[in-house]
């Protein structure tokens, strides 16, 4: 059964192991045209593997890859349409700009004339005009990038794959970078693959992120739903802080679940996971959503006392450290709104009410990740095309 | 993915060469062991040719017997009894065993300050410096002992300023055409075989470790102990081997300027095959320097991975 | 060790090295230029007359002539069989360490015993010994394990990266290596095939089992240091040194524009 041409890219049930080890385990996404989708996690998690698997440089154990709605089975790299920004850009040192930029419409026999408008061309869109004569030892950690970007990219491939391209680069460089490629996915309209473990990155860059784990993708959604509706307890922790509140389920109607946490406090959260009384789960808190009062609010969802153990002064925001009553610990992050921090700032040993409404938190288990929202029905994002 | 512009429409036969090279790397992807099959299969059967048979005919020939018409294919030990019974072979390989083992002795305590001082003490000008050590190294053994002939002769340079400078009255003969010139010359010819594995273990010995050692409160020396000497043992074990081996097997040095008492195994068993003819014999003894030396190779293997101290990777 | 002393006994150590290493070299060379009829001292007076004399020996130059048609030779079979070698062993497969323990063999037997051996083995096949056939044989297999080592070496520093770059962007695997693989290493290659050329130029001990009639140069030498030891010698040696130290930098020159 062939997939569907909407979709650039389709992983289905596709497993890689070597030897005993399971590198990718069984992953399932489609991915749209034009979408940048990153796949997150941390080392070892599966990411590399799975793009060099799109990029032919492995095989599936088992599973099927599908490009542009045809099966890639056996084909060699040098014959997909699929090209790969390395993490090391991988430049031929020993070629110019303009060769290596050249390379791989010279490998499909173009014409010469048309081969250097189409290089001009590439050159200037990653903002690099007039550098076709140097070496790649001549250049900088960020033009070095730019010309393995267009190197790639003057192919026009179905997928654009990139393997950490950013990883070498100051931060400075890196943040720009990171503007820079959104506006070429902008302007050129090709399917990205970006893979990263700097979940920032991914949260700022991609229209998807596929967050994974030991081989298995653990949620497949958009920055804000893999921020704000982590589906499992490693999304919710990978991503950015949380707190993890464990307790069991006491009561639960249509919409809400009540927990129950040790120390006898109740919580409130909104959730449709059906888990029954008596379960034993996590409520996960983001520490940029609880409001710290030192004077227990009236009305409030959650609340929860606490006493100031300590604070870190982090520049824009202050995170500090609640000892609950039963022993566990909260992180609270607040804002440095104030005229002074030193005025602001809570003393160690306040007694505080730690408050937050129904929405702002989740209830997390261990089960597996939820469904793939790309099944619902979305517009697909706007873009300019290039070609 | 439609090709824009015009292309050539190709030869028939330019396509079909294509598709032919499409067909045979995708039957090499999939059988990746061909291959390597392929190209490992030269050097196979080259030392096939080199090394595998010949030391069989080695071994079949030591079972030979020898006799006044010439050598007669048979299986006897004679000639392993032949070497026992007569003293004389025993002691021989034991001395040359001894020279071998000085030589490597004094070799290492030599070298190995001079690798230090090529590795750790200098910046500048190493390039020149390892240019110079290597020079002597590339050129023949054959040359660098017979650079030694007028040196250590009666009418030698030696002698020449000994007396000139009335330190002795007639020339000395002491210098040449005795094991001391055997054992000069080898330490003389084989000393880069010792300098260069320990260099390079030393080079690739990590600063950091060193300056870690000595912010943990080791003096110079302990670090020295503790942490540079282990750390450039696989260098020092390679060295041994080479100069050793180098060393045993030696022919034209003691050929040239051991004189009588200065003979070597080696001698012996190139004689076999020159003057006396004796070739069953004189494969015993090829076969006995040869376990000798693999003999050797068990011992060191203990102390490091010697492939890697030869170079291959793991 | 930034002891100044511990510098300055090392820095006179090295010194005191090379001198050792040196001394016979250079007594060589200088009395190379003596007028005198033996090789080594009182110093008769400077002359040229050795290199003459050397000039018009006519079987000096057909030795030099051989000698450097088997280290030719020997330089080029040795390197495209040890190349291939290195090349295989890129990937993994079963057995491969007994493989490269045999190729690795001949740097341990010693040389003499492999003369010895050979000798029986053409002898058994009844081929005649000659420079290009018995002696090349002795020469590839002395020199393989040489070039295999260093050009594997190179290859393990190979950054694959670039070979897999070449593939997705559309060279098959010839292209790919023709394109990108063989023009990086291509010093390394270069400069393992001189190094074979030096130790086939050098060698004696295999040889001596393996030629019949014919000579090169290090054969030479041993026959005339066996019958007449003249300053001819002292000559021929300085020239045979002065060649090795041009191949050394030759080599150095390559090894610094890979960088």
């Amino acid at each position: 059964m062939d997939s569907s041409s909407d979709f650039d890219l389709e992983f289905r049930n596709v497993t890689k192991l070597f030897g005993d080890v399971r590198a990718v385990d069984e992953a399932t996404f489609q991915v749209r045209r034009g979408e940048f989708l990153s796949l997150l996690g941390p080392s070892g998690c599966g990411k590399t593997t799975s793009l060099r698997m799109i990029a032919g440089f492995e095989r599936p154990t088992s599973g099927e890859i599908f490009l542009d709605g045809r099966p890639v089975g056996a084909t060699p790299p040098y014959r997909r349409n699929v090209n790969t920004v390395f993490q090391h850009y991988a430049l031929f040192p020993h070629k110019t700009v303009l060769d290596n930029v050249a390379f791989g419409l010279r490998m499909k026999r173009r014409p010469p004339a048309q081969i250097a408008e189409r290089v001009d061309r590439m050159l200037a869109l990653v903002e690099l005009p007039g550098v076709g004569r140097r070496f790649p030892h001549q250049l900088s950690g960020g033009q070095q990038q730019r010309v393995a970007l267009a190197r790639a990219l003057i192919n026009e491939p179905t997928v654009l794959l990139l393997d950490e391209p950013l990883g070498a680069l100051d931060l400075k460089v890196r943040r720009r970078m990171q503007q820079e490629l959104k506006r070429i996915h902008r302007e050129v309209g090709v399917t990205f693959v970006y893979v990263t473990h700097d979940q920032e990155e991914a949260l700022t860059m991609s229209d998807r992120i596929a967050v994974m784990n030991h081989g298995r993708i653990e949620q497949l959604d958009t920055p804000a739903g893999v921020y704000e509706r982590p589906a499992t307890r490693f999304v919710a922790g990978f991503i950015g802080l949380t707190n993890l509140l464990r307790g069991v389920v006491e009561g639960r109607n249509d919409r809400d679940v009540v927990v129950r946490l040790a120390s006898g406090a109740r919580l409130r959260a909104e959730t449709a996971d059906g888990r029954a009384p008596g379960a034993e789960v996590d409520v996960a808190i983001r520490p940029e959503k609880i409001q710290m009062t030192a004077v227990r609010p009236a009305a409030a969802d959650n609340c929860l006392e606490g006493q100031v153990g300590s604070f870190v002064y982090q520049g824009a925001a202050t995170e500090y450290q609640i000892a609950l009553a039963d022993g566990q610990a909260v992180r609270v992050i607040v804002q440095n709104i104030g005229e002074t921090w030193r005025a602001a700032v809570i003393p160690v040993g306040t007694r505080v009410y730690l408050c937050w409404s129904r929405g702002a938190a989740l209830i997390l288990s261990d089960v597996g990740p939820r469904r793939d929202p790309a099944e619902d029905d979305e517009p697909a994002p706007e873009r300019v095309a290039w070609r | 993915m439609a090709i824009e512009g015009a292309a050539a429409r190709p030869a028939v036969s330019a396509s079909v060469g294509r598709s032919a090279r499409r067909d045979l790397l995708a039957l090499l992807n999939r059988w990746g062991w061909v291959k390597v099959l392929l190209f490992l299969v030269p050097a196979c059967l080259l030392l096939t040719f080199y090394l595998v048979i010949p030391i069989a005919m080695l071994i079949v020939m030591s079972f030979y017997r020898s006799t006044l018409f010439g050598v007669v294919p048979d299986f006897s030990w004679n000639n392993y009894l032949h070497f026992w019974r007569n003293p004389m072979f025993p002691n021989l390989l034991l001395r040359s065993i001894r020279l071998a083992v000085t030589v490597t002795a004094i070799s290492l305590l030599v070298s190995y300050p001079f690798a230090y001082f090529l590795a750790r003490g200098t910046r500048r000008f190493r390039t020149t410096l390892l240019i110079l050590v290597m020079v002597p190294f590339w050129t023949s053994y054959l040359i660098r002992t017979m650079s030694w002939l007028p040196i250590l002769g009666i009418k030698g340079v030696v002698n020449y300023s000994l007396m000139t400078l009335q330190i002795v009255s007639n020339p000395v003969e002491v210098f040449l055409f005795n094991q001391f010139s055997v054992v000069l010359t080898l330490i003389h010819i084989y000393l880069p075989y010792m300098v260069v594995p320990i260099y390079l273990s030393l080079d690739r010995l990590d600063g950091r470790l060193l300056e870690a050692a000595s912010d943990l409160g080791a003096n110079p020396l302990r670090t020295f102990w503790h942490v540079t000497l282990p750390l450039s043992l696989p260098g020092v074990v390679g060295g041994i081997v080479m100069v050793f081996i180098a060393a045993f097997g030696a022919y034209v040095t003691p050929k040239l300027l051991g004189g009588s008492s200065g003979i070597m195994f080696g001698n012996v068993l190139a004689d076999q095959y020159s003057g006396t003819f004796n070739w069953p014999f004189g494969a015993v003894l090829a076969l006995i320097m040869i376990a000798v030396v693999l003999g050797l190779l068990v011992v060191a293997s203990r102390f490091t991975r010697l492939d890697a101290v030869f170079g291959a990777r793991a | 060790m930034t002891d100044g002393r511990a510098r300055s006994f090392l820095r006179i150590y090295g010194a005191a090295v090379y001198v050792f290493l040196y001394t016979p070299i250079v007594m060589l060379i200088v009395l190379s230029f003596n007028d005198s009829n033996s090789i080594t001292l009182p110093w008769g007076g400077f002359t040229w007359r050795w290199y003459r004399a050397l000039a018009d020996n006519q079987s000096v130059f057909v030795s030099l002539k051989n000698s450097l048609t088997l280290g030719l030779m020997t330089a080029v079979i040795s390197t495209v069989i040890g190349g291939l070698a290195a090349f295989a062993f890129r990937s993994r497969f079963r057995g491969q360490v007994a493989v490269m323990r045999m190729l690795l063999l001949p740097f341990v037997i010693p040389g003499l015993t492999i003369g010895v051996a050979l000798l029986l083995l053409f002898h058994a096949l009844g081929v005649r010994p000659g420079l290009l056939t018995t002696t090349l044989v002795a020469h590839v297999g002395f020199t393989l394990p040489y070039v295999f080592v260093l050009i594997s070496t190179r290859l393990h520093r190979f950054d694959e990266s670039l070979e897999e770059a070449a593939m997705d962007l559309g060279a098959d695997e010839i292209t790919t290596f023709w394109q990108v693989t063989f023009p990086l290493i291509r010093p390394g290659i270069v400069g393992s095939a001189l190094f074979a050329f030096t130790l086939s130029f050098d060698e004696f001990i295999r040889t001596l089992f393996t030629i019949g009639n014919d000579n090169t140069l290090p054969i030479q030498i041993w026959s005339t240091l066996g019958s007449m030891v003249s300053p001819e010698l002292n000559a021929m040696a300085t020239l045979i040194v002065a060649a090795s130290f041009a191949l050394v930098i030759a080599g150095e020159l390559l090894r610094g524009r890979e960088r």
